[in-house]
């Protein structure tokens, strides 16, 4: 069976963060986004949405031109791109949609192109330990010299889980490129190559004024499929030392081994342990990289 | 009847009931039209394909399962129209674990679905595009059974008469953790479409039950699968 996709479960290690604002529930406190599970336990993630930002604006900073946004076609519409993928990165890896109406106001005329990078949420592992960050500030005074405002902060600390799954045979190809064609061998690896560089020094940029928080990679396990499925899904997780369960991973390995073409473990040594058959970060991206090449250069 | 049975799991899931608009409501498990939308999405057909596939092959189809929680997830976007930002609350349910049946006399339309969900052309998602569902296991089964405890599933009609009913029976039951959901729904089993990816409408309701926490029924059985150590009911799709 043909190659098709990559999909990659990491873990990340946030220090001390307030990563992504969630719903207001009480004036002076600022909230983080929290799931509930059944038994009560909060734990606090990064939206999907957020973690898409963080990508795009690291492709930015990298270098890459992304597309320019502009108001909806629509009265109550959301922002959208220039719906450009042959030109632009994002607009080709992130998708798009503008509902915009047809001839004569025609609905149902929206011009789609369906994202072949999908971005899971980046989950805590662990639970909200109902910590506050104390803060002041004078932003309220009109007059120097009033009494301060106080405000509280929700902060969290733990291992975080994400997962990308990027349809290799779908980028700088398909809807969006009906006029064009499809881009190059070429310019299509650089594009994926170029998201795997801005994946592996991601950083969000929400409240990191005050609590810089790193959410890039520090173990990953990746793989190389024939078959369109996140395989580690659920599956990337801790010991109670604080290890990666890499026997778990082993096992989905065994699984699932007749739909991956190649698979690597890596993790940053500073933070997890080597175990046998885990390779460095270095090395883990090295061999994405190579697949991606092998990819493009047989398709 | 051939059965393909399908084990997911999703970090995320959200199943829209488009009765609210900038709340965004989920059903607790996936309605008819968005398991015809995930088939579709295996075999790589649009959504007009999708429901024409099922029409053609008369499908019966289950779904069963629950997540280990929930949140209102915030969204905020700018309309750049100078009137500032605007925000949607979205339900998702986390770390789901479900399971699907799709039946069918055509045996090559089924096998056709279960080879579609080992190898989907596009990845699959439950509800928002980032929902990325994980395929667990699939398997082919022509053992339908009829069972008598349902839970966490759907259920083709008003199941409510007939849990309250078991009192008489000496049963006991809950229905439901949040007393103040509705359980029975009329869902779109049918859309009108423009054209393969154009604007639909709704062609066709039905009325259907979520079943929340287990009721055993003492004077009912439900058609239905086995997948694994738990019973998924089938209904017409």
């Amino acid at each position: 069976m043909k190659t098709n996709s990559l999909t990659i479960t990491y873990l990340s290690k946030v220090s001390f963060a307030s990563l992504n604002g969630g719903d207001k529930e009480v004036d002076n406190i600022v909230t983080i986004k929290k799931v509930t599970l059944d038994n009560g336990d909060q734990l606090p993630y990064l939206s999907s949405q957020a973690v898409r930002r963080a990508l795009r604006d690291k492709l930015e900073e990298l270098g890459w031109a992304v597309s320019p946004v502009a108001k909806a076609s629509e009265d109550k519409g959301a922002a959208k791109t220039s719906l450009d993928p042959a030109q632009y990165i994002d607009d080709d890896l992130f998708g798009f949609m503008d509902a915009a109406k047809g001839k004569d106001a025609e609905k149902g005329k929206a011009t789609v192109r369906t994202s072949p990078v999908r971005v899971e949420a980046l989950l805590a592992l662990t639970k909200y330990q109902e910590d506050l960050d104390f803060g002041t500030n004078y932003m309220a005074k009109k007059v120097e010299g009033g009494q301060p405002n106080i405000f509280e902060t929700e902060i969290h600390s733990g291992i975080y889980r994400g997962t990308i799954l990027i349809e290799l045979d779908r980028v700088g190809a398909g809807e969006g490129f009906e006029k064009t064609g499809k881009l190059s061998a070429d310019e299509r690896a650089k594009r994926v190559q170029g998201l795997i560089d801005a994946f592996q020094t991601m950083w969000s940029s929400g409240r990191q004024s005050r609590f810089l928080a790193d959410i890039s990679p520090k173990f990953m396990a990746a793989a190389c499929m024939n078959s369109k499925n996140p395989i580690f899904l659920e599956a990337v997780r801790t010991d109670r030392n604080g290890q990666v369960d890499v026997a778990a991973l082993q096992t989905v390995l065994s699984d699932y081994d007749q739909f991956i073409t190649s698979s690597v473990l890596a993790t940053q040594e500073g933070v997890f342990g080597k175990a046998e058959g885990v390779v460095s970060l270095k090395d883990g991206f090295s061999a994405i990289k190579q697949w991606i090449r092998d990819y493009y250069a047989a398709n | 009847m051939l059965c393909c049975t399908i084990e997911l799991k999703s970090v995320t899931a959200s199943f829209r009931n488009p009765e609210f608009q900038n709340f965004h409501k989920s059903f607790p498990l996936p309605p008819p039209t968005a398991l015809i939308g995930l088939a579709g999405a295996a075999l790589g057909y649009s959504p007009r394909q999708a429901q024409d596939f099922f029409d053609t092959n008369g499908f019966r189809a289950g779904v069963s399962g629950k997540g280990e929680g929930m949140t209102r997830d915030l969204w905020k976007y700018d309309r750049l129209t100078g009137t500032g930002s605007s925000i949607i609350l979205r339900e998702l349910y986390v770390n789901t674990h479900y399971r699907l049946v799709f039946g069918s006399e055509n045996h090559a339309a089924v096998e056709q679905l279960r080879q579609a969900f080992d190898r989907p052309f596009y990845a699959l998602t439950l509800g928002q595009s980032d929902s990325l569902a994980k395929v667990m296991q699939t398997t082919l089964t022509d053992a339908v059974t009829d069972g008598r405890t349902l839970e966490n599933t759907l259920v083709e009609g008003d199941i409510v008469p007939a849990i309250l009913e078991q009192v008489l029976y000496g049963g006991t039951f809950a229905l439901s953790l949040s007393t103040s959901d509705p359980i029975a729904y009329q869902l779109p089993t049918r859309f009108q479409y423009k054209s393969d990816y154009g604007m639909r409408t709704v062609a066709k309701r039905k009325l259907f039950s979520f079943v929340g926490p287990k009721v055993t029924f003492q004077n009912q059985t439900f058609p239905g699968v086995q997948v694994g150590d738990v019973f998924v009911p089938l209904f017409a799709l």
